[in-house]
């Protein structure tokens, strides 16, 4: 399957969990799809990023592979460049059809290499993506590869060959589990946890489910509160601001009267 | 357990860590009378918040520590009511021509050069004369220097001041100065502040000082008086036009600030003037160099995202 056939079936997946909502996205593997753990992600006060489990059974002699894609959008970037010795946002690159989220787990190292890079890995997220913006079209893998480290250094890619474990279960059939990191600067969204499962050096399926990351609780009410009463909030912010200056000031008056006479003895 | 998710920055951040840097700023604060701003917004930035999220909350966690600070001096008579209010009217017009000088910035793409460039200049001017005049008045008999402020000659740019139409006396700052100079003074450095993205007490203070000739005490006091209502206009701005002030990271860092600010504003009365500027001075040359380095070395990454993410 070619990389913008994927894409497509991203999209139409995408539009499938939200379809399927009501049925809860993420719910355990059912008829061949991947179970996640937890099957969806809510972002709380207390959010600090999150650990997901992925797991499924495929047939005993099979080796596997797990994609996981954000929602594919336009990436704004400024570019740094050297000027009179000084380093200094030279121009804007946009860079076009990159997910907001990539990740790559693999049960055997070699599925990252070779004939592997036209199916998935950041090779295959490079062929795809497009430019715009002042730039040469030779300094276009440059970019990219600036692109992949500015992505890893967030936490939002990363490829982990051999990070899948597969354990028999069976004399036809094995568990392939795998985790990986939702960082806390993930995006509210829903997200596609892909496995493929290779027999015979080929992709015999490929199997998809949704995970949902939403915002809830106090996130999601000052969020909203934020965006769409926009003036109330920057009063609240106002008045929390002043009240909190004055009632410190207040406080600490009252701590040095009561601590006076005890410094007059 | 004791991370705090900030659902404008979509980042999470240690509670203690946002307490301290809130504590250290503000007491910075409250002892120089300074907002905090040059000092807490490359800190977020270095925690990971995005820079314009991180000078909107800053902006909003500054009113916190300047109205502590202004009513912990306003308690002790550091406050000149008279000469504040002509600063911050002059500060809001400044204000308005500097959106504008960066909006003609930024269509020549020389925005960020500029704003960084004349950053290490006036952090390295306003650095080195305080360092150096405070050193030399800290070299003098310790009597002279604490029953002194403004000591030595009248320099020229004073008696040039002192030609101006419009001379005004200031009892509570004790000075006789033309009301055009605090308004030109405001105009100034809220100017230069919105260039730079700072409410840019670390520039009003040295100028308070060495042009108004206000004693040091009443700069401090005075000059968190400004400040406070400067910010609460940043604020307001940023939370409607750009939705970018995140009211838990304000929060989080007033709370620590507020307290820094008393602790900042008690220990003040028990530094001499001259103290006060060579610590200030220290200050703002170590920031100055810290965004020199950031200037001449090779960045960890050359794509960053625009607007910081």
């Amino acid at each position: 399957m070619t990389w913008n056939a994927r894409l497509r079936c991203l999209h139409l997946g995408l539009l499938g969990a939200a379809l399927l909502l009501g049925a809860g996205p993420g719910a355990p593997a059912e008829a061949g799809n991947p179970a996640i753990t937890p099957p969806s992600i809510e972002i709380g006060a207390f959010f600090d990023g999150t650990e997901v489990t992925v797991s499924d059974v495929i047939p005993l002699d099979c080796e596997a592979v797990v994609e996981v894609l954000g929602e594919v959008r336009e990436q704004d970037l400024m570019r740094k460049g050297r000027r009179w010795d000084i380093w200094m946002n030279v121009g804007e690159i946009d860079i076009m059809r990159a997910p907001s989220y990539y990740m790559v787990l693999t049960s055997a190292p070699q599925l990252l290499g070779g004939s592997w890079t036209h199916a998935w890995g950041y090779q295959a997220l490079g062929r795809h993506v497009s430019y715009q913006g002042r730039h040469q079209k030779k300094e276009e893998p440059t970019l990219f590869a600036e692109f992949i480290d500015l992505k890893q250094g967030q936490g939002v890619y990363g490829r982990f060959p051999g990070a899948l474990r597969i354990s028999p279960l069976n004399e036809k059939e094995a568990m392939v589990r795998g985790a990986f990191h939702l960082p806390s600067r993930i995006r509210p969204g829903t997200y596609e946890v892909c496995l493929n499962v290779i027999k015979n050096k080929e992709i015999s399926e490929r199997r998809c489910m949704s995970l949902k990351v939403e915002l809830a609780g106090f996130p999601l009410f000052l969020s909203s509160l934020a965006s769409k009463y926009a003036v109330l909030y920057g009063f609240l912010c106002l008045a929390s601001a002043v009240a909190s200056g004055f009632l410190s000031g207040v406080f600490f008056r009252r701590i040095r009267l009561r601590s006076k006479p005890k410094d007059e003895h | 357990m004791w991370n705090l998710y900030l659902p404008i920055a979509r980042h999470s951040a240690d509670l203690f860590l946002l307490l301290g840097l809130g504590g250290v700023v503000g007491a910075i604060s409250g002892l120089f009378g300074v907002g905090g701003g040059f000092l807490m917004t490359p800190l977020l930035i270095m925690v990971g918040i995005p820079p314009t999220v991180a000078a909107a909350s800053d902006s909003n966690q500054i009113i916190a520590a300047a109205t502590s600070g202004a009513y912990a001096h306003y308690r002790m008579g550091n406050v000149d009511l008279k000469m504040g209010i002509l600063l911050l009217l002059g500060n809001w017009v400044g204000g308005t021509l500097g959106v504008e000088i960066i909006k003609e910035l930024r269509a020549i793409g020389e925005a960020s050069f500029i704003i960084k460039a004349t950053y290490v200049v006036m952090l390295a001017a306003v650095g080195s004369t305080m360092f150096l005049e405070a050193l030399k008045s800290m070299r003098k008999a310790p009597d002279e220097a604490e029953h002194s402020d403004h000591p030595g000659t009248t320099p020229l740019y004073i008696r040039l001041g002192q030609a101006l139409p419009g001379q005004t006396r200031f009892t509570r700052s004790q000075v006789t100065v033309s009301f055009l100079l605090p308004l030109a003074l405001g105009c100034f450095v809220g100017m230069l502040g919105a260039v730079l993205g700072l409410g840019g007490g670390f520039i009003m203070v040295p100028l308070m000082f060495y042009l108004l000739r206000m004693p040091m005490h009443l700069v401090v006091g005075t000059n968190l008086f400004q400040e406070a209502f400067l910010c609460m206009n940043v604020t307001m701005m940023q939370a409607v036009t750009n939705h970018v002030v995140d009211l838990v990271l304000a929060f989080a860092l007033l709370v620590g600030s507020s307290i820094g600010a008393q602790f900042g504003a008690r220990f003040s009365i028990k530094l001499r003037a001259d103290q006060l500027r060579f610590l200030l001075g220290v200050i703002v040359l170590l920031v100055m160099v810290k965004i020199f380095l950031g200037l001449i070395l090779t960045p960890h990454y050359i794509l960053d995202v625009k607007g910081g993410g």
